[in-house]
C-alpha cells in the first residue's frame, strides 16, 4: 500500500503540554481520508506537522515520501488551514494571481474555472466574503496548485449547515474530477461521513481506529442481549464499548467472523455511533442506538 | 513573490509617496524662492532677509519639513515594519502563504527587500527634500553639525529608517500581534535614537579642546576664528579671572568696567567641539551604526523564523457552531448536537461556542 503520510512515534510537546504523544499512523493514496477526534486530540497539530508549519518534538513523519521541513517550499500538497484564513485586503482574483505567483505548478484554468461556478466576485476583497465564500477561496488557491496530497484542517468547523454542504460537495468534485489524495479533519463525524473513505479516529493524541470505512462498517457489530459475563465471550470479539444493566448486555465488538449465538440480538451501526464508541473512554457512559439491519 | 510583497504593501505605500508628493510641491515651490533671496544676499552681504523668509514667511513648511524628517523612518517603521509578518501571524494568513511552493526565507527576503527598499525611500526623499529646502539656511548659519539638525539631514535618516523598519519586523515576528509590535516599535526607536544622539555620537571621535580669553561671538558662546566655523559645540564652560567655573556672569549698568568695556578681562572659556570636518564621518558613521544593527535584527528574522514556536495561532479563539443534525432520539449523545467532543455540556439546544483545537 502506498502511503501519502506515513508517522512513527510522532510526538508534539508545546511547552510542557504534549499536543500529540506516540502516534503511529499510516495513511493510504487515493483515498479520502477522516481525520476525526475531539478537540485538543492533536488532529490540527499533526496536520499542521505534515504541511510543515511545526516541528515535531519526537519520532517520524513521511509525507508523499519526503519529510516535511519547517520553512521549506511546499509543492505537492495543498493546505485549508483552521479557519480557512484569507487575506482581507486582497480581492478574490488578487489571491488567485498570489498562488499563480508563488506555485510553479498552478492551474490558472482550474482556479477561474472553480471561481466561476462559485459565482465569486473576483474584485471581491477577502474581507467582506462569506465564511463559506473564505473557505471555498482557500479550497480553490491549495487546489489550483494541482497537489499530489490536499490537507484539510477543520475546513467546515466555521460554517453554517448550507455552507458546510456546499463546501464539502465542492471537495467531493474536486476528488472526482484530479487524482488527488484527501485528508480531512473534523470533530464532527457527520461531516466525514459524507465524503470520507476511510477513517483515522485520533483521542488523546493516539490513535484508536483507523481503516476503511466499509470495512469498518461491516466488521463492527452491536449487540443487544441478556446479561452476559465479559469473561466469555469468544475470544475473537474485539470489545469496544460495553455497558451492562443487572438484566441486560449492550456491546459493540469488532469480530470479522458472524454472530452466531443466538442469545444476542444484532444490530448494524452507524459510523457516528462506531466513532462515539471509540472516544467514549469510561464504560456505560454512552447508549448505543443501532439501526435495523 | 515580489508582486506578492509589493500588493501587500502597495496601498501604504501610495499614502506615504502621496504625502511626499504633497509636501514635494511646498518645498519645491517655497524653496526656489529662497534661493532666489539667498543669491540676492550672497551679492550683497545682507542676509537678514534670509532669517526672516524661512523662519517666518514659511514657517508652515519648515514645520511640516522637520516633522517629516524626524518622523519618517519611525512612521514607516511601525506601519511598514511592524505589520510585514505581525498582520500574517495575527490574521494566520502565514497559513496560507508558508503553504505553498515558496521556501519561508525566500519569502521574508522578498518582503523584506521590497518592504524596506520603500521604507528607506520614504525617509531618504524626505531627508533629501529637507536637506535641499534648508540649504542656504544651513550655509548662512553654519549649525548643521548640532544635535537636532544634523539628525535630520544628509543620510543619517535612511540609516534610522533601515532600523526603525527592521525593528517593526523583528518585533512583530516575536510578538504576532500588530498593535504591541508597532508600540514597541515606537519605544526601542526612540530610546535608541536618544542614547546614540546623547552618548554615542559624541563619542564616535575624541572631542577637540579650546581653551582662551572669552569673548562672546555673534553666533554663539566662542569667539569668532578661535574654532572652525560650522564645528559642534558639545561642552563650555567660563571661568572668572581668579580660575573658578562661573555658570552666569552679573553685570549691572553701575558697574565702572561697562563704560570702558573691560568687564570680560581676564575671563576665559574652555570650549570641547567636534570640527565641522568630521560632519561627513560622523554622518557615515552614524547611518552605518544604525544599518549594522537593521542588518543584525533582520539576520536574526530569518534564524527565528525557520522552525522555531511562532506567535499568532491566527485561528479565532472561539466561534459559534450553529446547530445542525436533526435530533433523532432524545438521548444523551443527541442532546451533544452531534458533537463528538465529550465536554460539551449536554441538554442545550442554543448555538453554543465550542473551542478551536490546535
Amino acid at each position: 500500500m502506498n502511503a501519502v503520510l506515513e508517522a512513527e512515534g510522532l510526538s508534539k510537546r508545546y511547552g510542557r503540554r504534549w499536543a500529540l504523544t506516540d502516534c503511529d499512523l499510516s495513511i493510504p493514496a487515493g483515498r479520502v481520508v477522516g481525520l476525526v477526534g475531539p478537540n485538543g486530540a492533536g488532529k490540527s497539530t499533526l496536520l499542521n506537522m505534515a504541511v510543515g508549519l511545526l516541528p515535531p518534538t519526537e519520532g517520524r513523519l513521511d509525507v508523499l515520501g519526503r519529510t516535511p521541513k519547517a520553512g521549506a517550499a511546499l509543492a505537492g500538497v495543498g493546505f485549508v488551514a483552521q479557519g480557512t484564513p484569507v487575506y482581507a485586503g486582497l480581492s478574490v482574483a488578487d489571491h488567485l494571481r498570489l498562488g499563480r505567483h508563488l506555485n510553479p505548478t498552478w492551474d490558472q484554468g482550474l482556479a477561474d474555472e472553480r471561481v466561476a461556478r462559485l459565482r465569486l466576485d473576483p474584485a471581491q476583497k477577502g474581507g467582506k466574503l462569506s465564511g463559506g465564500q473564505q473557505a471555498q477561496l482557500a479550497l480553490t488557491v491549495a487546489v489550483a496548485k494541482r497537489p499530489e496530497l490536499l490537507v484539510l484542517d477543520e475546513p467546515v468547523a466555521s460554517l453554517d449547515p448550507l455552507a458546510r454542504r456546499e463546501f464539502l460537495q465542492g471537495l467531493m468534485e474536486i476528488v472526482a474530477d484530479q487524482d488527488v489524495s484527501v485528508v480531512l479533519s473534523s470533530h464532527l463525524v457527520a461531516d466525514l461521513e459524507r465524503v470520507c473513505d476511510y477513517l483515522v479516529v485520533l483521542v488523546d493524541s493516539r490513535v484508536r481506529v483507523a481503516g476503511d470505512v466499509e470495512e469498518l462498517l461491516a466488521t463492527h457489530h452491536l449487540l443487544s442481549g441478556p446479561f452476559h459475563d465479559m469473561d466469555r465471550l469468544p475470544r475473537d470479539w474485539e470489545v469496544i464499548h460495553a455497558s451492562h444493566t443487572p438484566r441486560q448486555s449492550t456491546l459493540l465488538v469488532r469480530t470479522d467472523q458472524p454472530i452466531l449465538d443466538p442469545s444476542w440480538t444484532v444490530d448494524q451501526v452507524g459510523l457516528e455511533d462506531l466513532v462515539l464508541a471509540y472516544m467514549s473512554t469510561g464504560e456505560g457512559t454512552l447508549r448505543l442506538t443501532g439501526t435495523e439491519r | 513573490m515580489t508582486w506578492v510583497a509589493w500588493r501587500q504593501v502597495r496601498t501604504q505605500a501610495l499614502v506615504i509617496f502621496g504625502g511626499l508628493a504633497l509636501l514635494a510641491a511646498a518645498t519645491v515651490v517655497t524653496g526656489l524662492q529662497i534661493r532666489h533671496v539667498a543669491e540676492g544676499c550672497a551679492a550683497t552681504v545682507d542676509c537678514s532677509q534670509l532669517v526672516g523668509i524661512t523662519t517666518s514667511g514659511f514657517t508652515w513648511v519648515e514645520l511640516l519639513l522637520r516633522g517629516a524628517a524626524l518622523a519618517m523612518p519611525v512612521i514607516t517603521g511601525m506601519f511598514l515594519g511592524a505589520p510585514l509578518i505581525a498582520r500574517e501571524l495575527e490574521t494566520g494568513t502565514h497559513r496560507m502563504v508558508w503553504t505553498q511552493a515558496v521556501s519561508r526565507s525566500r519569502w521574508l527576503a522578498v518582503k523584506v527587500l521590497v518592504v524596506g527598499v520603500v521604507s528607506v525611500l520614504a525617509s531618504g526623499l524626505t531627508s533629501w527634500m529637507t536637506t535641499w529646502w534648508f540649504g542656504p539656511d544651513d550655509s548662512w548659519q553654519m549649525d548643521k553639525f548640532v544635535d537636532s539638525i544634523f539628525s535630520i539631514r544628509d543620510v543619517v535618516p535612511l540609516g534610522y529608517a533601515a532600523f526603525a523598519f527592521a525593528v517593526g519586523v523583528t518585533a512583530g515576528l516575536l510578538m504576532g500581534r500588530v498593535l504591541p509590535a508597532m508600540a514597541t516599535t515606537l519605544v526601542t526607536f526612540v530610546a535608541a535614537r536618544m542614547v546614540v544622539q546623547l552618548l554615542v555620537r559624541p563619542r564616535f571621535a575624541t572631542p577637540l579642546f579650546y581653551a582662551g580669553a572669552f569673548h562672546p561671538g555673534p553666533g554663539g558662546s566662542v569667539k569668532d576664528g578661535a574654532i572652525p566655523a560650522g564645528s559642534w559645540v558639545a561642552d563650555g564652560q567660563i571661568f572668572d579671572p581668579s580660575g573658578h567655573p562661573v555658570q552666569v556672569l552679573r553685570f549691572g549698568p553701575g558697574d565702572a568696567c561697562v563704560a570702558t568695556n573691560t568687564c570680560l578681562n581676564g575671563y576665559t572659556q574652555r570650549v570641547q567641539y567636534q570640527p565641522w570636518t568630521r560632519y561627513w564621518p560622523f554622518q557615515w558613521t552614524e547611518t552605518g551604526l544604525f544599518v549594522v544593527l537593521a542588518l543584525l535584527l533582520i539576520g536574526f528574522c530569518f534564524w527565528w523564523i525557520n522552525g522555531h514556536r511562532l506567535p499568532g495561532r491566527g485561528a479565532p479563539v472561539a466561534r459559534v457552531a450553529a446547530p445542525h443534525a436533526a435530533p433523532r432520539v432524545p438521548d444523551e449523545r443527541t442532546a451533544r448536537d452531534g458533537h463528538v467532543d465529550g465536554r460539551v455540556p449536554a441538554g442545550s439546544d442554543e448555538p453554543r461556542l465550542t473551542g478551536v483545537d490546535r
